[in-house]
């Protein structure tokens, strides 16, 4: 990546009036493949590639953007940039300024072994055949199958005024599945997934999708034949399984723990937080309740070690035992709050605005073991699986409801229950929450925020953990 | 310069041994202001010229999508997918690209010189954010959207093709507080037709009749939906229900159902690619067919999914001018009107629910249309006809087909709407529902 048009970019810039600029250079290379019911069906390649540039003037901040990297087109986006904050500058009563943040030079890159873009075309293609074949047997109660595989490698250089220098390279290998599983006489059951990883192909060979795809399908066929009503009506303790665990810190933590939401920046967007910016140190659960979002987990979807400020990348504490106790930041919010920048802003390509994004959020691991938090269980449910799920734009009030989950009874696990759907407030929920297993494991997902929006990687994960005294309703 | 490229595309592409290539070249300015708590926090501009291309090999497809368009960058996609084309599967509903040229007409309130050389926008901003705190909102966000678009078609079956568009939108909220918010959008192909008042006047008088509140239960009610909620489950209708891929996937809850009852017999619903002024209309669809209006559903009938080439093939009928290679989209979704005003429809409910406004909805089991979406703005109780105060955490759960089948009522007066929550553009009227299933947290 040249250097020299990006520090050429930043210094235009400063030549033209800014009080800090800051360029990336970014190009997300890869391919994607679609497979529906044994056919390979579409195949998309896709190149992206360009500089993205910032600036603050005066207090007004304006962004900017081209694919073309050719000297007078950078200079005419620059000079673009600094039009639109010279105007916006005369305009402002109370700017944007940025925390300082130490310079920092550094070369980052994930780990991996074997280059996903590299591994010949008929592997790539043996994933699919390879599901399909071990599917064999339930083909037929499966009418719908929908895989869709792909992977990228990303390359960035973000060079600032101030003089930070970082360049980074990650690969990223995603995968999902859509299965509808079909009976005659008892309906239909969809499940949607989705794994990722920023390690290479090794990363696709150790997902064993064969494995997982039919233990997928005998679950769903489960559920059709078997699955009763859940218990409704009474109040019931749960067990969350790690995947809607994962997904509910993402959700009801780590999103109102975003800084720009909390001051309002995406109000009219994916909304605000419940949360205000007094509120830190304020009890928001129980003891057991400690929630952290790290970066720097080798091989995660969210893995970065460098933000896209050029902030060198931390485990942040969002909440530790019940009690709010870091918000996530970039270099704005951070001089808002008056403290540093625990660098949390991403762009999800060089024509995107950085903006705080969560990277790897979870619930911190207990000392139980499955069969210590359901042993003391009168009556239950197990939700291990979910489908459908949405929380309010301040969130608050959030509903998962399950796909695999199970009856429990004086301790033990029981029948399968069809839809037990949780909807609760992030306070209710937090506080109610008095056990937490030990084994923590992690999920992938496309977290989408900003204007216009950003999808990127993030993992999410937790351990399984008991919420005591819940009203579940039924799904429709 | 564009025309060069996807020409380039074309003949690279039949130099391979493709026997259907189509290239299109996007070319477009946009400029974004975002503003929160009553001041602009980042004005955004980009300038972005990006090459799609479609190569049929063998009944085998191929895409592409760079954002460097030189030729050599072109050369390199085309190599590597030429390595990738044996694995592909052949389709036996594989069809050529339509054969042009094809005559494309006019289509009006499309473009607009004075959108493309707008300048001050922060202007149209503030004049938004001073109409939402005239109506008693305390602080208002938002963002106003500027785009000049240009694409060119070329395939290999004789099609070149042209259009630019102009599209200027504003999506105002308005806060009282943290708990009570409206929002108002506008948005349009022209100057003339862009209202940023209304949209801040919308936002602060939903936010300013948030002032009481009141409890109710949930269960099933009969609720009014205002235009924003139309819009976005109108989308998730057009796009999951009516794209003929879902139906073909067998993932759409409206497989099997053609020709049958599947709402209530006022309701009909058409996808509008030449809807005069409407945000997404186009003169062709990435095949090179021309766009045109097609009835979805025909008072409460299905009459049509929507088709692309290769999708109305494989179910026998005549596209309908909404490729997307791979899935068919909708261009402008067209709810057409009813006789009531909105304030004779909340007249007509005697207890019930008004929403003005909802987001992030989601699919238990997209085949059978479970879902369910959370209000989000003001939500009103009505009692004898009239709203009585502001309700609080309500959530639609119930199925879509269901919705659409238990429609009693739709406005005369019909908005568009397009903002970040919604798939397409939906000129959308106010809705009466009955029998809907609201649901609450139950700690």
């Amino acid at each position: 990546m040249d250097e020299d048009i990006t520090t050429y970019a930043v210094n235009y810039a400063m030549e033209k009036g800014a009080d800090y600029a800051e360029a990336r250079i970014q190009r997300d290379e890869g391919f994607s493949a679609l497979y529906r019911e044994g056919r390979l069906e579409a195949y998309l390649t896709v190149v992206r590639e360009g500089i993205g540039i910032r600036v603050l003037m005066k207090g007004a901040l304006a962004f900017a953007s081209t694919g073309d990297l050719k000297k007078e087109r950078i200079r005419e986006v620059v000079e673009s940039a600094i039009r639109k904050a010279s105007a916006l500058s005369e305009r402002l009563k109370e700017g944007t300024s940025l925390a300082e943040e130490p310079v920092s030079k550094a070369k980052w890159r994930a780990e991996f072994k074997e280059d996903p873009l590299n591994i010949p075309v008929e592997e790539r293609v043996e994933v699919f055949k390879g599901i399909e074949e071990r599917l064999r047997d339930y083909v037929k109660y499966l009418p719908s199958r929908v895989y869709e595989l792909s992977a990228s490698k990303t390359s960035k250089l973000i060079v600032n005024s101030e003089g930070s220098v970082i360049y980074c390279e990650r690969p990223n290998v995603y995968f999902s599945y859509s299965l509808l599983a079909y009976t005659p006489g008892r309906g239909s059951v969809h499940r949607w997934s989705e794994l990722g990883s920023s390690k290479g192909w090794e990363a696709v060979r150790g997902w064993n999708l064969p494995e997982k795809l039919v233990e997928e399908a005998k679950v769903m066929m489960k559920i059709l034949e078997e699955a009763k009503s859940p218990p409704l009506g009474e109040e019931v303790d749960v067990i969350l399984g790690s995947e809607v665990v994962g997904l509910m810190v993402h959700e009801s933590c780590g999103h109102p723990s975003e800084a720009d939401r909390i001051l309002g920046r995406e109000a009219a967007q994916a909304g605000e937080s419940f949360m205000k910016p007094d509120m830190k140190g304020k009890r928001i659960g129980s003891k057991y309740v400690t929630i952290s979002d790290d970066p720097t987990i080798p091989g995660s979807s969210g893995f970065y070690l460098y933000d896209d400020e050029g902030v060198k990348a931390r485990k942040r504490i969002l909440f530790k035992e019940g009690v709010i106790n870091e918000f996530l930041h970039n270099r704005e919010t951070a001089a808002v709050f008056k403290v540093r920048s625990n660098a949390a802003a991403r762009a999800s390509s060089f024509d995107r605005e950085p903006i705080i994004r969560m990277a790897n959020t979870y619930f911190e691991p207990g000392d139980y073991n499955f069969e210590e938090l359901i042993e003391d269980i009168r009556k239950g449910v197990y939700i291990k699986t979910f489908m459908e799920w949405n929380i309010d734009d301040k969130r608050w009030n959030q509903r998962y409801v399950g796909l695999e989950a199970y009856l429990i009874e004086r301790g033990e696990l029981k029948g399968l229950v069809r839809n037990p759907a949780l909807e609760i407030t992030t306070g209710g929920l937090y506080e109610s929450i008095d056990g937490v297993g030990r084994e923590l494991k992690f999920y992938a997902g496309i977290c989408g925020k900003g204007d216009p929006m950003q999808g990127v990687p993030v993992w999410f994960g937790g351990p399984e953990v008991r919420v005591r005294k819940i009203r579940l309703s039924a799904s429709t | 310069m564009i025309k060069d490229v996807a020409k380039a595309i074309v003949s690279e592409g039949l130099k391979l041994g493709a026997e259907d290539v189509a290239g299109i070249i996007r070319r477009s300015i946009k400029k974004m202001v975002r503003f929160t708590n009553n001041k602009v926090t980042v004005i955004k501009e980009w300038r972005e010229v990006r090459a799609d291309f479609y190569l049929g090999y063998k009944r085998r497809v191929l895409t592409g999508s760079l954002s460097k368009v030189d030729l050599d960058t072109i050369r390199k996609a085309f190599s590597d997918l030429s390595k990738v084309a044996k694995y592909v599967t052949p389709l036996d509903e594989y069809v050529s690209l339509p054969r042009g040229p094809f005559e494309y007409g006019k289509i009006g309130e499309a473009f607009d010189d004075r959108v493309a050389k707008l300048e001050g926008l922060t202007d149209y901003v503030e004049e938004a954010i001073n109409s939402a705190l005239e109506e008693g909102a305390r602080r208002v966000a938002g963002v106003l959207n500027v785009s000049v678009d240009e694409k060119f078609l070329a395939t290999s079956s004789g099609i070149e093709a042209e259009d630019k568009a102009t599209n200027i939108s504003i999506t105002v909220r308005a806060f009282l507080d943290k708990e009570r918010s409206g929002q108002g959008v506008s948005c349009s192909r022209t100057l003339d037709k862009f209202d940023p008042s209304y949209a801040g006047r919308r936002a602060g008088e939903v936010a300013s009749m948030c002032k009481k509140e009141v409890s109710a239960d949930p269960g099933k009610y009969t609720v009014i939906l205002d235009p924003l909620v139309v819009a976005n489950l109108m989308g998730e209708i057009a796009y999951y229900g009516l794209s003929a891929y879902f139906v073909d996937a067998k993932l759409s809850f409206f497989t099997g159902l053609m020709g049958k009852k599947i709402a209530w017999e006022g309701v009909t619903l058409a996808d509008d690619g030449r809807l005069r002024n409407g945000p997404a209309s186009t003169l062709f669809d990435d095949e090179g067919i021309p766009t045109r209006r097609t009835v979805l559903i025909e008072n409460g009938v299905l009459k049509s999914f929507l088709h692309n080439s290769r999708t109305a093939s494989k179910f026998g009928v005549k596209t309908t001018g909404n490729a997307g290679w791979l899935i068919p989209r909708p261009w402008n979704i067209v709810l057409e009107p009813g006789d009531y005003k909105r304030e004779e429809l909340i007249g007509e409910v005697r207890k019930g629910i008004y929403i003005t406004n909802n987001w992030y909805t989601r699919f238990q089991n997209l085949r059978e249309g479970i879902f369910s979406s959370i209000t989000r703005d003001g939500t009103f109780l009505i009692e004898g006809g009239e709203v009585k105060g502001m309700v609080r955490g309500f959530r639609i759960s119930d199925r879509l087909p269901n919705l659409l089948l238990n429609v009693r009522g739709i406005s005369k007066e019909r908005e568009l709407v397009e903002w970040w929550e919604t798939i397409a553009p939906v000129l959308a009227p106010t809705l009466l529902v009955e029998g809907l299933n609201l649901t609450k947290a139950t700690k």
